[in-house]
């Protein structure tokens, strides 16, 4: 029973904003403590014809099973955190992930991204509605911003160049900078 | 609650519990126990998750429950005689993240109708936490809102989700009375103005 390691699958979990990086090696120690107890319960099962050991043997099997049973639901637990919060990233994110956010994910999230992508581009072709966008209207028609990332001078599209540079605070169109904020350049205050 | 964090978290909580029968190939339970045959003895006390603890408390072998749990210190009578006095000075944080699931949880386990020596039973620790967290909700909470520092440290889990809720209702609150959610503010930039 390693309360320890599938405790600390969890609370990494806890500790960041969006997602933290796929911890393979914990998840893959919790696959290996997994299969070596269900072994355990098929080397007790063995048992079963001595007469001596027939009923001893009950309770130990029953608490095994409950323990394996756990395993599965910490590991279902973190499949599933993660996978919903891709999903509502997504959707707060305007339909994109920026790269940040896809450099934490695994290979088979990044997979489940791209397919779930798909599915809503496809839903929006075929009923014609824009459901990733975001469809709460803004208040504001210029937005606070603070940039992340050196992204130099860009042209609005009144035609005016604006100076993006890394550390700034500046006043600015939304519909201008929509781009730089999905993908992580520039950050809404 | 199945795929629920906090409720998985909550009950990895170790208790200590006594075994009331002799448990064949026990040892998987208590890996700190030095026992060369694996089998465990009427009488070992160990410390178990709560979730197993829960599981062993219920059922039975032989007609005989497989163990007894012991109640958690922390849900004992010194500590519910802080909370009655003054609930907003006690650090529940430093004895479980998640004080109040769990103290409900425990309370669920034991019968109603029995008292034990240091413990006034599951309805009287029932009430002790609804207080508790009225109290501490009221005054804790309000204050660390209203502050600049975010002291959130002394706060359970379910007190953190509260106070996140609180600040976000004080900071829609203040948006509306300012009209800032429904004006459409046409705000130039200085460079524009200087122009114009």
């Amino acid at each position: 029973m390693d309360i320890h390691n599938r405790n600390k699958l969890l609370l990494d979990l806890k500790t960041s904003l969006f997602l933290p990086p796929f911890n393979e090696e914990l998840y893959e120690t919790c696959t290996t403590d997994h299969q070596k107890s269900i072994k355990e319960i098929q080397e007790i099962y063995k048992l079963r014809n001595d007469p001596e050991l027939a009923d001893k043997i009950k309770p130990i099997i029953q608490l095994k099973i409950k323990d394996v049973e756990r395993t599965k639901r910490v590991q279902l637990a973190y499949l599933m955190h993660r996978i919903n919060k891709i999903q509502s990233q997504y959707f707060i994110d305007s339909g994109q992930l920026s790269s940040d956010h896809l450099d934490q994910l695994s290979k088979n999230e990044k997979e489940y991204y791209k397919f779930f992508d798909q599915l809503v581009k496809k839903y929006e072709n075929d009923t014609d509605t824009k459901v990733s966008q975001n469809i709460i209207p803004p208040s504001e028609v210029f937005i606070e911003v603070r940039v992340i990332k050196q992204i130099g001078n860009i042209i609005t599209q009144d035609g005016d160049e604006l100076d993006l540079e890394e550390g700034t605070q500046q006043l600015v169109k939304k519909s201008d900078v929509i781009k730089f904020l999905q993908d992580g350049s520039l950050v809404q205050l | 609650m199945y795929y629920n964090i906090d409720d998985i978290l909550c009950e990895d909580h170790l208790v200590e519990c006594r075994l009331e029968v002799d448990l064949y190939k026990g040892i998987f339970l208590d890996k700190e126990a030095h026992i060369e045959d694996g089998n465990l003895q009427r009488g070992h006390v160990m410390k178990l998750p709560f979730w197993m603890a829960k599981i062993m408390s219920e059922q039975e072998y032989d007609g005989i429950q497989l163990v007894q749990v012991e109640i958690l210190e922390i849900f004992e009578d010194e500590i519910q005689k802080h909370l009655d006095a003054d609930p907003t000075i006690v650090n529940l944080k430093q004895y479980s993240p998640y004080y109040y699931q769990l103290g409900f949880k425990m309370a669920d386990m034991i019968p109603n109708e029995i008292r034990l020596e240091g413990f006034r039973g599951a309805n009287k620790l029932r009430e002790t936490l609804i207080e508790t967290l009225k109290k501490r909700s009221i005054q804790v909470i309000f204050q660390l809102v209203q502050s600049k520092l975010e002291e959130l440290n002394i706060l359970t889990e379910d007190e953190k989700q509260n106070f996140y809720l609180s600040k976000g209702i004080k900071l829609q609150y203040e948006k509306w009375e300012q009209r800032l959610t429904r004006r459409q503010k046409n705000d130039i930039p200085n460079k524009k103005l200087k122009e114009l």
